[in-house]
């Protein structure tokens, strides 16, 4: 087995999992690794709207489980960068159409044929929840700046075991952290006491690309493309230093100062 | 930019603090109740050492974590019975008061005082937690009384019986006014949560006089 695999989760729902698996997925094509972004999410499939592959399913998670096709069949080439494929979930209603040694087997064998597995996990802490975290190695706790979203995160990083678990922090916003109406990254990683794996500030780009199907971290002109870049080399072990988001003047004035006292 | 000045020189707490506090004491209640085993060991483990000195009604016993103001607290209810007798220098009265953990559990001892001491004991009963720690010799290695028994099997359950039994064991000076004492206690503790005054004592007897079984037949 020589491909990592990792689950994308939060406990809560709506903090950003699917577009941030979907973004990370694009980034680390981007840096030419092989990469299976797995939408476990059966019942609300959605990684296939964000990466805007919605239209070409033809086999998906369940139809693999069960051996109606082979896993090469179920997985989605994206044709915008290379390397790139994507494992949809099923629309059934029967949530429980897949279980945790099934689920194991599939990402098992995609490790070992792929570099990167990303499981986009469905919100909650039920057997969603432990069928998507069965086969990863390690985890991604994504969070915001909420009590309410960091609170899930740390009942997640309690049901994670001995998995190596990193915060990615979303929808930061940097002039609310500077006048302390909002948490700082720093903030919540010393809460939930776990390494930060990257932090996305909040950002129109990403409503906007969204709607259009087209990740961000696809344009590599974009504000946000470098952010998940930064984070995907981080993932693959490089010590990349974090992007600080105290961007416009007051920031970089901010840091000039502090910088010379 | 407006914005911004009067932010600066608005002084009130940055709501940052407030939910950084908030998160921290929730977290910690949410850690705890994440592992029920660990809670529960602890709270054998507690009471085993309680049972060396206080023989308290385990039935009735509480404790969990609770979050306050700005700190998070386990709280323990636990309803006394009775101080357990001393090996050595026993004066008799003034041996069984209901000592307490804090103000909380002093009113549900009131109330489980059916093996209550006698009368006499309701004075130093009411004036203890004034008068703070009692001073409590070392015990010779183990307690006597029904703690030991109970620490070993690691259970909480078999309270009724050890407590039954402990109650002899406890009380050979007692005398057979009980009932009507226990209900002068019960009536007077409603009332008054303070440490009440040495007066208790005499109202005590006088109260044991006017009972039920007037004893002698005054």
């Amino acid at each position: 087995m020589s491909g990592r695999s990792f689950v994308v989760t939060s406990g809560k729902g709506g903090v950003g999992k699917t577009t941030t698996t979907a973004n990370l997925g694009c980034a680390l094509a981007g840096l030419g690794h092989t990469v299976v972004v797995v939408d476990a999410d059966i019942g609300l499939r959605n990684l296939d709207l964000v990466l805007g592959l919605e239209k070409r399913i033809v086999y998906d998670l369940v139809d693999v489980a069960e051996g109606r096709c082979q896993p090469r069949q179920a997985l989605i080439k994206d044709k915008r960068v290379d390397g790139l494929f994507l494992l949809p979930a099923a629309q059934t209603k029967d949530k429980e159409a897949i279980d945790e040694g099934q689920m194991k087997t599939i990402v098992r064998w995609l490790a070992a044929n792929f570099d990167v597995v990303l499981v986009d996990c469905p919100a909650g802490i039920e057997h969603g929840f432990r069928n998507a975290v069965a086969g990863a190695d390690e985890a991604i706790v994504v969070t915001t700046p909420e009590v309410s979203a960091i609170r899930d995160a740390d009942r997640i990083l309690g049901m994670l075991g001995s998995r190596r678990a990193r915060l990615i922090v979303n929808r930061v916003r940097p002039e609310m952290v500077k006048t302390g109406d909002m948490l700082s990254v720093d903030d919540v990683a010393d809460i939930l006491g776990r390494e930060v794996l990257g932090t996305v500030p909040d950002d129109e780009e990403i409503i906007d690309t969204t709607n259009r199907g087209e990740p961000v971290a696809l344009d590599k002109e974009r504000r946000l493309a470098k952010t998940y870049a930064t984070m995907a080399r981080r993932m693959c072990g490089e010590a990349v230093e974090l992007p600080s988001h105290e961007d416009g003047i007051w920031g970089r004035l901010r840091r000039l100062i502090g910088s010379k006292a | 930019m407006i914005e911004f000045i009067t932010k600066f020189f608005r002084r009130e707490e940055a709501s940052k603090n407030l939910a950084k506090e908030r998160l921290r004491l929730v977290l910690m209640s949410d850690r705890v109740s994440l592992a029920p085993d660990i809670f529960e060991t602890m709270k054998v483990e507690m009471l085993d050492v309680i049972r060396r000195y206080l023989e308290v009604d385990e039935r009735a016993l509480e404790m969990r974590f609770e979050n306050a103001e700005r700190q998070f607290l386990l709280l323990a209810n636990i309803p006394v019975r009775s101080v357990l007798p001393l090996p050595r220098k026993t004066t008799g009265a003034g041996q069984t008061a209901g000592r307490n953990t804090n103000g909380r559990a002093n009113g549900s001892a009131i109330s489980s005082g059916d093996a209550s001491p006698p009368a006499a004991s309701a004075s130093a009963d009411a004036s203890a937690p004034a008068e703070g720690p009692h001073p409590l010799p070392a015990f010779g290695g183990s307690a006597p009384g029904p703690g030991d028994d109970l620490s070993s099997s690691k259970e909480l359950r078999p309270a009724a019986n050890d407590a039954a039994g402990s109650a002899a064991a406890a009380g050979p000076h007692q005398t057979a006014k009980l009932p009507a004492t226990v209900k002068r206690r019960r009536r007077r503790r409603k009332k008054v949560d303070a440490p009440v005054v040495d007066t208790a004592a005499p109202s005590a007897f006088g109260d044991v006089a006017e009972g039920p079984r007037p004893p002698g037949g005054s």
